[in-house]
């Protein structure tokens, strides 16, 4: 059974009911309505994006179901994503940044997870002035403010 | 997250979705909302003064305001598919499933997302939950970044933007606090810290759990007048990191500031469904989570401020400040590697001191004067003597309805705690009952006469008893179905309890063992070789040897996480991170004879020793940790 998605800019994709079914946005919507050959609309994700998500959705449609144990941990860990999504997630920070809304939207929690360690990983190790050139953020503290913060952080840093 | 606003379409877009992110738009009852007067609403959260609002376009040809999905899918989409090129008939059809939508609890929403069932948390008016989980964006399409680069942290949903500080982990949330005055609130929000904190496995003691998810132990406590140095939130963080002191203007985001319901979000929701699927860890009434009572979840709702301060000051009570439980916890952590800690000696048992266990309440210890004694943990005093074994007391455990002893009489006795007398007396064994455990209908003893044998709980009758070892057997486990035994002979035993049956046999030890430990996962043993060998329990590989005794290694604790404490003949007892396998804390000078048995917590070990002596190593010296204990 195929499912057919329809991106905010009318783009219609072809899917397989698991493919779909991923998404737990859509999951619930064909469970309360059945399936259905009308394409679904995603007011939110256009088909740039859209594409980007069925390749994922598509990847991983026979991934095992999630088990409650695996979870135990999160978020901890952000060094373990597999090869195949890292080098999924090696696009430009629009696309990270729209993938993270949609799966987000779309309710399709292993990408919204693998998007979130993906920034986090751009993250970590760095210094507060590389974040900024990295994301282009303006520092908008002054220096009293700056040095207020480092002595909140004393005890952090000790560590 | 909530961008719960009216589902007026045509203003969504001063709204400024990637500024406001995760707040909460305040409900008005008309279509004339605070969103029209712009920047001068209060309860609108415009980022951080001095940020230049990123460009956002709108392209009116293509750009309908777009609904962002905040819960079921049914809530957002039409019963049957629809064009969207008709937005507004769109929205009449959203109306429809969604009266079903509300009243079907609902976890299923995505990060950020607010279930249903909580409506409160995105106004106060029970009826805008209806409109509330219309929250719009703007368009994607619609951002036109300058170079590409994007401050992801302030554009994002709030609580997506929140998992990631989460996965950046802690000691990089010092450098975020750094990059500017948007960054800069998460290291303020007290749901970042409260997510920290439990994101450190080992940090999960009962008692941190009770404080994350019920505040059981701080209310009880304060209610009972126990001030102490609390660790109360106030409605501007701590004394020391607050943001008026600094003169940050951090504003306050986050519901869950306010309120433990940072368990509406998913993600929590899946820790906590993990908790309660591991038998390691306290069953936590999900229901209880999930459905906060009914003034948190008022406040957890974003309203203006002046409702806030009104609805606050219940809540002073009972909201921990997880910034500083972490800084406390952290000091822990710092004072068990540096060996800093305060030690008390109990004294009042005529002869050696076999066995001990406790909690946060009592300590219950036995010993070859045949007496079983009980001190209460805070006083130190004996409370109870207990009487009944012919022989040393050499093994005991307890729960909160029983305590179960074996004795070198060959017995063991199940006790009565009201009473203080023995309830039953098991009488197979042929010789001394050397170790003894216990689940919920059956109890196991080992015994020098070398077999296993398993009881009944609730009338001692005997079921089974199991041969094999060559030797005493000195130690035993029970862990969902599993016994894992050590003996004299050298090997460590796995058997099934139900049946009998031989699972598995470790063999690697050169010598005799003395002591086991198994959470399901690993057992970690001791012997008279000198050695600890942790060994994965499944596949029978020994992982890690740990070296350092210098005599037999008679007892061992190990729970589930990265520490084991060891004590051995040679009078030391020594903590070791079981993973690297490296000892990090050797603690000399105590006793003056063979260490028996040791028990270790949060923040404190228990030892026991020939010397006649039972010694508490108490870690939270200085510090406030009863709430994470």
């Amino acid at each position: 059974m195929a499912i057919i998605l329809r991106s905010s800019n009318d783009e219609d994709f072809e899917v397989s009911l698991e493919v779909a079914n991923q998404s737990i946005l859509i999951k619930n919507l064909l469970d309360d309505i059945g399936t259905t050959s009308d394409p679904i609309p995603l007011p939110n994700v256009n088909s740039k994006v859209l594409k980007k998500v069925i390749e994922y959705c598509e990847h991983h449609q026979h991934d095992p179901p999630i088990i409650k144990d695996e979870y135990d941990d999160v978020p901890r860990r952000s060094d373990d994503i597999p090869p195949w999504d890292e080098q999924f997630m090696k696009v430009d920070q629009e696309m990270l940044f729209e993938i993270l809304l949609a799966s987000n939207y779309m309710d399709i929690k292993p990408l919204l997870d693998l998007g979130c360690k993906t920034v986090a990983n751009m993250i970590r190790g760095k210094s507060a002035e590389e974040i900024r050139t990295m994301f282009n953020i303006k520092n908008d503290f002054n220096e009293e403010e700056l040095a207020q913060i480092k002595r909140e952080n004393e005890w952090a840093e000790a560590h | 997250m909530a961008f719960s606003s009216k589902p007026s379409l045509k203003k969504m877009w001063k709204l400024s979705w990637m500024k406001s992110g995760y707040q909460s738009e305040p409900e008005t009852d008309d279509g004339a909302n605070n969103i029209e007067s712009g920047q001068s609403s209060p309860m609108l959260y415009t980022g951080p003064s001095g940020q230049t609002p990123p460009a956002v376009t709108i392209d009116k040809a293509t750009s309908e305001f777009i609904p962002v999905y905040k819960g079921n899918a049914s809530e957002y989409m039409p019963t049957s598919p629809l064009s969207l090129s008709q937005p507004s008939s769109m929205r009449t059809f959203m109306k429809a499933p969604l009266s079903q939508a509300s009243s079907c609890p609902s976890n299923r929403g995505p990060v950020g997302s607010m279930p249903p069932a909580s409506p409160a948390r995105s106004g106060m008016k029970r009826k805008d939950s209806i409109v509330s989980s219309a929250g719009r964006i703007a368009d994607i399409r619609s951002i036109t970044p300058t170079d590409g680069r994007l401050d992801f942290l302030t554009y994002l949903p709030y609580e997506i933007a929140m998992v990631i500080v989460i996965y950046a982990d802690f000691p990089t949330i010092t450098t975020i606090s750094q990059v500017s005055k948007s960054w800069n609130r998460f290291a303020h929000d007290n749901a970042v810290w409260r997510r920290l904190f439990l994101q450190q496995r080992e940090w999960r003691t009962p008692r941190a759990l009770a404080t994350a998810f019920c505040n059981s132990q701080s209310m009880k406590r304060r209610a009972q007048g126990d001030s102490g140095n609390s660790s109360t939130l106030c409605l501007s963080p701590s004394p020391g990191i607050s943001p008026s002191a600094s003169g940050l203007n951090t504003p306050k985001v986050g519901d869950d500031n306010f309120a433990t319901p940072d368990s509406m979000s998913p993600l929590t929701n899946r820790i906590l469904s993990a908790y309660s699927g591991s038998s390691l860890r306290p069953a936590i009434n999900l229901q209880h989570m999930v459905a906060p009572s009914p003034t948190l979840s008022m406040v957890n709702g974003f309203e203006g401020q002046k409702q806030r301060q009104q609805l606050l000051p219940p809540l002073k009570r009972t909201v921990p400040d997880w910034r500083y439980l972490f800084q406390q916890r952290l000091e822990l952590d710092r004072h068990w590697s540096a060996g800093i800690a305060d030690m008390h000696t109990l004294t009042g048992h005529a002869d050696s001191v076999y066995c001990v266990q406790y909690d946060h309440d009592k300590i219950v210890t036995g010993s070859r004067d045949r007496t079983i004694k009980v001190w209460d943990s805070s006083t130190l005093q004996c409370l109870r003597t207990m009487t009944g074994h012919d022989a040393s007391v050499l093994c005991l455990k307890y729960d909160d309805t029983m305590l179960i002893t074996g004795s070198s009489d060959a017995t063991v006795i199940v006790w009565d705690w009201e009473s203080g007398t023995p309830k039953l007396r098991l009488v197979s064994h042929a010789a001394g009952v050397l170790d003894v455990a216990f689940d919920q209908e059956h109890i196991v003893s080992c015994s020098k006469d070398c077999t296993i044998k398993v009881w009944r709980r609730s009338d001692g009758k005997l079921l089974r008893t199991m041969a094999g070892h060559r030797g005493p057997v000195n130690a035993v486990q029970l862990f969902n179905n599993r016994i894992v035994s050590a003996s004299g002979d050298s090997l460590i035993k796995m058997w099934n309890l139900k049946t009998g049956e031989l699972i598995r046999t470790f063999t690697g030890h050169a010598r005799g063992l003395a002591c086991v430990q198994f959470d399901g996962k690993t057992i970690v043993s001791g012997s008279s070789d000198q050695l600890i060998k942790v060994w994965d329990a499944e596949t029978g590989e020994c992982k890690q040897t740990l070296r350092g005794h210098k005599d037999l290694v008679r007892t061992l604790h190990y729970d589930g996480g990265n520490r084991a404490v060891s004590g051995s003949y040679d009078q030391t007892i020594k903590v070791w991170d079981i993973d690297t396998g490296k000892c990090t804390l050797d603690l000399k000078d105590a006793h003056t004879s063979w260490v028996f048995d040791v028990q270790f917590s949060a923040s404190k070990i228990v030892s026991t020793s020939q010397d006649q002596k039972i010694i508490i190593w108490d870690f939270a010296k200085g510090l406030d940790v009863a709430d994470i204990n």
